[in-house]
């Protein structure tokens, strides 16, 4: 929803206008189209911007002595590339970053105004404390060592545990490693972030069925798709610059955009064919159009056969979605299921996008492993224009989700079995035993921590908890709290805790919200005040430069990192192999990420890259000569030695490892017996599958003993990489994907109704999981809370999503008077039939409540967008709580351009059954007219 | 043959683009795909649709033709005043005998608080119109501001005069007497007119003045604030522009009359009274 | 002498307002003033379009015509720009232009409009060319520079295109022509019959 009214706009009168026809225009198009042979040429299809406004007087300098500072966009995934120009200091404006090979000069209105990260009046100008309910500037010592006194105080007291860290998806992969490294050393998994209420149900589920969990492809990739499926992605507004290139698959390959959603979205309106189906409804949707692929013989066969397991399992489960079941659970129409499958059958390589329509429920583990079975039995892996197309969230999301800054892993996936925590420490160069002692005990170094979803039951306790101790303090570094669901019982925890720490440019709607003398605010610098890498979301390394100094009294992370560590007294141990912030992170990260090949990209690597931006081509994203020749740009891991290309396409079989290619990741070892069907299977790829040049000419397990004792992940010296790239072999094996994964509650998806459903009869068919007694940490409800009743009292649904004009949080986007300008209200999308029915006119003001005690007082928005069923509220607000503002509680000067209430207060309580995701994609409501 | 030819191509094109669009109704209909030129023409609906109305009055007439009104009308009204006093003259009477009393004190000052105004009026009006020939800029800026406080004043003085002098200036038969020997003013005799307190050409101006005052007052709040769709501002500036001149035409009239076509006529407005052979004479039908 | 001209490609414009704010911030236009705006028709319905207006720039330009003090002028390459110095705040340029380009900041005199403000095409204004009186009353000067408009150069899918005119109808043509998809190139669903 961009623009409101026009202020004294022309008048929407449709008197009939004389449209004049351009005869120039006419004549010369008809002339082209009777010699349609033109040749095509890709450039052509590029922005032929004016190559100059060429003047005749001489081409002058508007700030000379000025030099371009090469920077990434600090909102999204996309990254696209900033120039920033810097003066004397000073960043004096945008220009335009033209070579970056993905976005080419764009940006979204959020990208167009970074440059106010910098410049923002409402930025923290000093550290804060508040005292008495006021906010009290106090210098940067004194505010380092009461909090860092406090929370030795607390470790000490109460145990290492009594202290949950959320970390950030928006700093460096240097800063998102050592954060995940200070929970370590301050012994406790305790530490989350964003990604568990974005994409942790995609790690999980995508990981499980081929390996790793990251998008396969590139944005870029899509250029060659022949057919686009969005479902639950709305990127025309979460991902605005990627449209570039999905658009022209759509223009030039003639490509089907299919897009899934609830809501006639922005993208939707550039979709060839939409389909509407009902919130929480994709698992059943997908295993519909799996079910037509599969019983129409359309599928992949020798895909299935050589590369694929467990699929006459996964076959039996899929007969029972037959599209007629599916019209009756999604709502979609049947013939409308073989539609989409037939076209997706006749399109190929098709590429599968989804985003949090698809991940943020109770299931959601199941929706992204349906994703995937699907692009398996259409054979539309490891090709370009093909793949699992996911879009990641914030712009280090996948960097901060690789560092594993999360509280279930160490770093790089490796868990937090004994075996991980030793690799870790040599890689730490510490001593096994010492961070061992570091903990309340071994049960809680090995356990997984509390989650950002329900960190905040730690405090209060409304569910019970599997911890030793309640939780004392928290500690919010470059997170947002707004955007965790049912707000008003994380605003309790703020409340109840001893110590409430927020590191942040701003001070976020945390700083709002608490309402104690708890509070500190540590004002850090935004990513354009300090350098360091970072991970797009098609696994491309791009290396952000230092464009200003820190500003105000901020301070950059890797700074606030060390006064922090320095008091915590273990500085020598932590920062051991490190002098030289960030290079040297980079490289200690590198040398112990080895599952996920993050070793070949050096520092050097990475920037040599970054320079030289315009020798990669966008059609395939490989540098033409050049310095980088050869080389995919970023270096998209695994990239498994110095020499190593990276990977731009996950488990292409067509190209060489050396040369980029991989198989499917041996991770769930060779053999299986089904325990759905007694089968045995062996999960190896078949006889003939494997890579140009590998030594073994099928599937093979993972690399280990060419050192003795350790694998291909666990072996520091690397020899293993290099001996398995020198055979022509994947180190990490070449296996079949699953279909079937036992080790999840359900081993093929299947269609659960949410734990808030309008539909009683559905909930009988299809209900929910046990309840999970501990559940990272916490006792979660499933069948307790899905009752069939709630419909009576709440009969709409709840959804949630994204604008363009806002990312997050929402703190530091609204805090940028333009942004700020295009949209100042919170509102929530009704439909005309229900706003009519509630006496609801457009602009009114009315109550959302939740089943769960939530309410939030929020305008209406009359629209066709959403059907008569649904509610939408975008989540980036914040500062306004249960209609009451929150306006007063900032610090001076730092209160927000727009406010509102925050959605998460009315989103639904339910959570995932493997990740603990929550489920705000689809919940109950009732509104009344306020 | 080539003239045929010129007339083949248009009509082979005009031809072409009546097939192209005959569809579009049923592509613009249905929610499949529709040419580019059918949305670039419904988007061009959203804007110009009303543009075709009065945009393209409005440019045409504000870019040349209000200004040379305005020209004229300064030009042409005040030389046709000169050629009547030329050669006709002003009209004198005796001031012998009991004067008759016409305005009041609060009247006057009323009267001339809205002279004062009025005349504000019309000079930073005329600035306005003629900006570019005196450099635009602050100075026609400052005139604009003071366009908008005299008007504020004005709008309040008219509201006065309106009911102070509704009464008197009602029309009456009389009055159609008066047009046809336009009050007497083509002859240099004395003759008795028929008029009651004031004569047709003075309720006219009054009507104008006052009525037409609050029009220019009301479309002229509208231009300032903004205040209305585009078409409707349009309107007003057309309105604005025209009236204006009206105004402008019937003040050099009155300005003629009140001080150069009855010799010391500006007397009444000062000290309240009229010569009685002035009233016998110019305002016959007056019962004191 | 190329003339200047913009064109916003509607079957790739997505609403995202990336232009709307790279003029903005790139020229510091006070919170109000809208140069550019993106407008959408039939939201949320099947035909939804959006388009990126600003001034168009045009060849006879009605702003011009009934400017009273001529503070509206048209360069050699077409640009049209105003001299705030000149201009009293009328708003007659807003009343004739089909666009609603004209956009005026709150003003002095009893909240009268200041001095209009549109869009400049990034060419900066009368004032000498980068000197900080130019940046401060009309922004960037790109076209002194060689440089292309913030908006078109910034826009997220390309859909918005600034430059001579010729080569930018020639740009838009072909891709018109190229969209195999065939439904948006104009009269190809006539005579191909396509989808």
């Amino acid at each position: 929803m961009a623009q409101r009214k026009i202020h004294n706009c022309s008048s929407v009168g449709m008197k009939s206008s004389r449209v004049t026809l351009n005869p120039k225009i006419v004549r010369r198009s008809f002339l082209k189209l009777s010699a349609a042979t033109a040749a095509l040429t890709g450039a052509a299809m590029t922005t032929r911007m004016t190559a100059k406004a060429a003047t005749p007087a001489a081409v002058q300098k508007a700030y000379p002595d000025s030099k371009i500072v090469k920077t990434i966009c600090t909102h999204c995934s996309v990254a696209c590339g900033i120039n920033a120009e810097v003066q004397n200091g000073v960043w004096v404006r945008q220009e335009i970053a033209q070579d970056h090979p993905l976005s080419r000069g764009g940006h979204c209105c959020k990208g167009a105004g970074a440059i106010d990260m910098v410049t923002s009046e409402k930025r923290l100008k000093s550290p804060l404390k508040k005292v008495n309910g006021k906010w009290q500037k106090i210098s940067w010592d004194q505010a380092l060592d009461e909090v860092s006194k406090k929370l030795m105080d607390i470790r000490k007291k109460d145990g290492p545990d009594a202290v949950h860290w959320n970390g950030s998806a928006k700093v460096s992969n240097e800063m998102a490693y050592l954060q995940r490294k200070l929970a370590a050393f301050f012994g406790t998994n305790n530490i989350d972030h964003q990604a568990r209420i974005c994409h942790s149900t995609t790690v999980a589920g995508v990981a499980n069925t081929w390996g790793y969990g990251a998008m396969t492809n590139s944005v870029n990739d899509i250029r060659h798709s022949k057919l686009i499926f969005m479902i639950g992605s709305n990127a025309a507004e979460a991902h605005p610059v990627a449209m570039q290139h999905l658009l022209h698959a759509k223009e030039v390959n003639n490509a089907p955009l299919i897009v899934v959603d609830p809501r006639f979205t922005k993208t939707a309106a550039k979709a060839t064919d939409f389909v509407r189906i009902r919130c929480g409804t994709d698992t059943a949707f997908v295993m519909g159009l799996i079910h037509e692929i599969i019983e129409n013989d359309w599928y992949d066969k020798e895909f299935v056969r050589t590369r694929v397991a467990g699929f006459p399992e996964m076959r039996a489960v899929a007969k029972n979605y037959p599209p007629k079941t599916v019209e009756e659970i999604s709502g979609v129409p049947a013939a409308e299921v073989t539609r989409i499958a037939k076209l997706m059958a006749t399109h190929r390589p098709g590429t599968v996008v989804w985003c949090m329509g698809g991940t943020q429920h109770s299931i959601g583990s199941s929706n992204t492993r349906a994703y995937c079975i699907l692009q398996l039995v259409l054979g539309n892996m490891g090709v370009s224009g093909g793949g699992a197309n996911i879009f990641r969230g914030h712009d280090n999301v996948q960097g901060a989700t690789d560092m594993c800054v999360l509280s279930h892993s160490l770093p790089a996936y490796y868990g937090l079995k004994d075996g991980s925590w030793k690799h870790w420490c040599r890689v730490w160069d510490v001593d096994y035993e010492w961070i061992k002692s570091q903990f309340h005990s071994k049960e809680y170094m090995n356990q997984k921590g509390f989650t950002l979803s329900r960190w905040y039951e730690g405090a209060i306790q409304e569910d019970k908890i599997s911890q030793y101790t309640p939780l004392k303090a928290v500690v919010f570094w470059g997170c947002a709290s707004n955007s965790q669901s049912q707000y008003h019982k994380l605003k309790k925890a703020l409340d109840m805790l001893d110590l409430v720490v927020i590191i942040d440019p701003f001070p976020t709607m945390t700083a709002a919200a608490a309402e104690k003398d708890n509070v500190y605010l540590l004002p850090c610098s935004s990513q354009y005040e300090t350098s360091g890498s970072l991970t797009s979301t098609s696994r491309q390394f791009q290396w952000r430069y230092k464009v200003v100094d820190p500003v105000h009294d901020s301070r950059d992370d890797y700074w606030i990192m060390n006064e922090m560590v320095k008091r915590f007294g273990f500085a020598d141990k932590f920062y051991k192999n490190i002098k030289k912030t960030p290079e040297d992170v980079t490289r200690e990260l590198g040398r112990g990420s080895l599952t996920i090949g993050y070793n070949g990209q050096t520092p050097e690597r990475i920037k040599k890259h970054t320079d030289n931006w315009h020798t990669f081509d966008i059609e395939t994203m490989q540098a033409k000569g050049g310095p980088c020749n050869g080389e995919y740009y970023g270096l998209p891991w695994p990239c498994w030695t110095e020499e190593h290309p990276g990977t731009p396409i996950l488990y292409d079989v067509s190209k060489p490892v050396a040369k980029g290619g991989l198989p499917f990741r041996a991770r769930f070892g060779t053999e299986k017996k089904y325990d759905m069907s007694g089968r045995t299977e062996n999960q190896l790829a078949a006889k003939g599958v494997a890579n140009p040049g590998s030594k073994v000419k099928g599937g093979y397990p993972e690399f280990k003993d060419i050192v003795p004792g350790t694998n291909w992940k666990t072996d520091l010296s690397q020899k293993t990489l290099k001996e398995a790239i020198k055979r022509g072999m994947a180190p990490f094996g070449n296996a079949r994907a699953r279909c079937v994964v036992w080790n999840f509650p359900d081993q093929v998806p299947v269609h659960r109704e949410a734990l808030h459903s309008p539909r009683p009869d559905m909930i009988a068919k299809y209900p929910t999981y046990e309840d999970k007694p501990n559940h990272y940490r916490v006792f979660t409800k499933y069948k307790s809370e899905q009752k069939p009743d709630w419909v009576k009292e709440f009969p709409l649904i709840l959804t949630t999503g994204r604008m363009v004009e806002y990312m997050g949080g929402g703190a530091e986007t609204r805090s940028n008077k333009y942004l700020a300008e295009l949209q100042p209200d919170m509102y929530a999308e009704i439909n005309i039939i229900t706003a009519n029915n509630y006496g609801i006119k457009n602009g009114d003001e009315l109550w959302i409540e939740s089943p769960n005690n939530g309410k939030i007082k929020v305008k209406a928005k009359v629209t066709e967008r959403v059907d008569e069923h649904t509610i939408f509220l975008p989540f980036h607000f914040g500062g306004e709580f249960m209609g009451k503002s929150l306006a007063a509680n900032y610090p001076e000067g730092t209160v927000p351009y727009a406010l509102g209430e925050a959605a998460n207060v009315v989103t639904n309580y339910g959570y995932d059954i493997v990740t603990q995701m929550q489920e705000t994609k689809t919940g109950l409501c009732k509104i009344s007219k306020a | 043959m080539k003239r045929l030819y010129s007339f083949l191509l248009p009509a082979a094109m005009v031809l072409f683009a009546v097939i192209a669009f005959a569809g579009d109704p049923q592509i613009l209909l249905s929610p499949g795909p529709e040419p580019s030129t059918a949305t670039f023409g419904s988007i061009n609906k959203v804007f110009t649709g009303d543009w075709q109305q009065y945009g393209q009055l409005f440019t045409d007439w504000q870019g040349g033709l209000f200004s040379r009104v305005f020209l004229l009308i300064l030009t042409i009204v005040p030389a046709l005043f000169l050629l009547h006093f030329i050669l006709i003259g002003a009209k004198k009477f005796s001031h012998e005998g009991s004067p008759v009393f016409f305005f009041g004190l609060f009247t006057r000052f009323i009267h001339w608080l809205a002279a004062l105004s009025f005349s504000l009026l019309v000079i930073t009006g005329l600035m306005v119109i003629f900006g570019k020939f005196i450099g635009g800029g602050p100075l026609v800026m400052t005139g604009r501001s003071i366009h908008l406080l005299s008007a504020l004043v004005f709008a309040v003085t008219a509201v006065f005069m309106f009911f102070i002098w509704l009464k008197d200036m009602l029309p009456m038969p009389h009055d159609i007497l008066w047009m046809f020997i336009m009050g007497g003013y083509l002859s240099k005799k004395k003759k008795p007119v028929p008029a009651g307190k004031f004569n047709a050409g003075q309720k006219m101006w009054f009507w104008l003045a006052t009525v037409g005052g609050g029009v220019m007052a009301w479309s002229g709040y509208q231009l300032y604030a903004f205040d209305g769709m585009t078409d409707q501002l349009r309107l007003m500036a057309i309105l604005h522009n025209f009236l204006g001149a009206a105004l402008i035409a019937f003040f050099i009239t009155h300005l003629y009359m009140s001080l150069f076509a009855i010799k010391g006529s500006l007397g009444s407005m000062i000290t309240g009274y009229k010569p009685q052979e002035e009233v016998e004479i110019l305002h016959s039908r007056y019962k004191m | 002498m190329a003339r200047m001209k913009f064109l916003c490609d509607v079957e790739r414009c997505i609403d995202c307002n990336g232009c709307v704010v790279s003029c903005k911030e790139g020229n510091q236009v006070p919170v109000g003033v809208n140069r550019r705006r993106v407008i959408t028709i039939n939201e949320g319905e099947p035909g939804e379009k959006s388009i990126s207006v600003a001034c168009m720039h045009c060849s006879d330009a009605p702003c011009i015509a009934v400017c009273p003090v001529d503070a509206i002028y048209q360069r050699d390459d077409g640009i049209v720009l105003v001299n705030k110095e000149t201009c009293i705040g009328c708003g007659y340029c807003f009343m004739a232009c089909p666009f609603g380009a004209p956009q005026f900041p709150s003003g002095q005199v009893f909240g009268a409009r200041g001095a209009m403000d549109k869009c400049t095409f990034c060419a900066g204004g009368p004032e000498e060319t980068f000197s900080d009186k130019e940046r401060k009353m009309y922004g960037q000067n790109r076209i002194a520079e060689g440089k292309v408009p913030l908006c078109a150069a910034m826009c997220a899918t390309k859909a918005l295109m600034a430059g001579d005119a010729d080569k930018v109808a020639n740009a838009y043509r072909e891709r018109v022509v190229k969209r195999g998809s065939g439904a948006n190139a104009w009269g190809w669903d006539q005579a191909y019959k396509k989808k």
